[in-house]
Parts: structure tokens; sequence; C-alpha cells
């Protein structure tokens, strides 16, 4: 048993360590927000204003999982002005569809 | 003598524990988060068709490896196959720094606040002590057969 000790502390470190870890990383750390893609035309993706807060803007909730159809969906970026539209250069995230 | 391979085997024991430490952190982390790492493999050009895949074979690989290197008897070839993975994830990220302008990050817990320059020297330095761990757990290996071989020998 002893010559496992430092496996087993090694193990319990590593678990302690990925819970703490995970929790804190659900917190979104500079602010960003998600926005849906209102556009229809491929001109619209510059623009701001084509842009909607998705609810509270935490998580996207209409293209959850979709990250490799063509259209553009959603996209997560910092939130400037009121009512908030994304700052495009600050895109960390995005989210596709299978249709424009 | 007995004290030079008494210290080889305690050198042994922590370099199993630190990959240990390294391999079950990082797994958990992506297995936690299993979502957002199959997302953030998608990103990479040259992982998005097995992203699927790999979002699962990566952690579970990991985890294989931290149970060879727990057992003594397995330590040798848990070695091995850390270095071989340590070495995929830095020929992996090295590719990305000299060819890709876009870097997704797609690593385990806190490791992803690293920039990808000391990530690629964070993953060259575990290489090599997978390397010599490797090194030094097969002279154990041929050393206790030896020493076992000799004890044999009728006098």
């Amino acid at each position: 048993m002893k010559k496992y000790l430092l496996g087993i502390v090694a193990m319990v470190l590593a678990i302690g360590f990925s819970a703490f870890t995970d929790q804190k990383s659900k917190a979104p750390a500079s602010g960003e927000k998600w926005f849906v893609f209102n556009g229809v035309d491929p001109a619209d993706l510059g623009d701001a204003t084509k842009y909607s807060l998705d609810g509270t803007g935490s998580s996207p909730s209409v293209c959850p999982t979709d990250v490799s159809s063509s259209y553009r969906c959603q996209i997560e970026a910092m939130p400037v002005g009121s009512p908030a539209l994304p700052d495009l250069n600050t895109i960390i995230d995005e989210r596709k569809r299978t249709t424009p | 003598m007995r004290k030079f391979f008494g210290n080889r085997t305690s050198i042994v024991s922590i370099l199993a524990s630190l990959f240990i430490f390294l391999f079950a952190y990082t797994a958990l982390s992506k297995l936690l988060s299993i979502e957002s790492f199959k997302i953030q493999l998608s990103k990479s050009e040259i992982l998005r068709t097995g992203a699927n895949f790999l979002s699962w074979a990566v952690p579970v690989s990991e985890l294989g490896i931290c149970i060879l290197l727990f057992f003594h008897s397995s330590r040798e070839f848990g070695f091995l196959l850390a270095t071989v993975l340590m070495g995929l994830f830095t020929i992996y990220i090295a590719y990305m720094l000299l060819f890709v302008t876009h870097l997704p990050c797609s690593c385990g817990g806190v490791i992803q606040q690293m920039s990808w320059p000391q990530h690629l020297v964070f993953n060259i330095t575990f290489s090599i002590l997978g390397f010599l761990g490797w090194r030094m757990s097969k002279k154990i290996t041929q050393d206790f057969i030896a020493i076992n071989r000799q004890s044999r020998t009728p006098v």
C-alpha cells in the first residue's frame, strides 16, 4: 500500500483540482454574451444591428451545439450599447445552422 | 549501488505521480465539460472531422495511462504511452504555431490559460520527462531481472 501512496495522492489532488477548476470556468471571465444572427444576406454578417441578445446571453439557446454547418446562427461577443449589440471584433465563439 | 538503485526507484515514482496528476487532472477537466471540449476541437481545421471521436478518445487514453502508471508492473509501458501522447500533443501544437493563424485551445483545466508557445515548452518538457521515466523504469526492470537471475545461480 505504501508504494502506491504517491500515486494515490496524485489522483486525489487531480480530482480535487479538476472539480474546482470546472466550477470556476463556468462563469465567463470577460463578460462576452451570446447573440442571435437575424440577417439573411452574407453582407449582414458584419452588421451589428442584425444581431440580437439571446435571452440573458449566458448560453446559446437557439443553436446550442452545431458548430460545423454552413450558416451563422449565433455568436459570443462583448456587448456594447443599449439595447446590447455585439462588438464584432470580439467574437470568441460561434454556432451554426443548416439553413440561411 | 543499492542507494543509487533506490534513488532511481524514487525518481521514477515521483515522475509517475507527476504524470498521473497531469493526465488525471486534464482528462477529468475535459470530461466535466465534454461539450465545450468537442466545440474547441471542432474549431481546429485538422481535427474537425474527428472531433466527436477525439473528444472521448483523448481523455479516456489519458485515464488509461494513469492506470498503467499507477501500478509498478505496468509503469514502463505507461511511460512509453505517456511519452508518445505528449509527443503527439507537441507535434500538434508545433504544427498549429507554424501553419495556422487562428489558434483555438482545446486543452483541459488551467492549462488552457497558457499561451501556445508556453504550451509548447510545457509539452516538450513533459515529453522529455516521460522519456526519462520510461528509460529509468526500463533499467529498473532489467536490474530486477538481473538480480533475480543472479540469486538463482548455485553457489
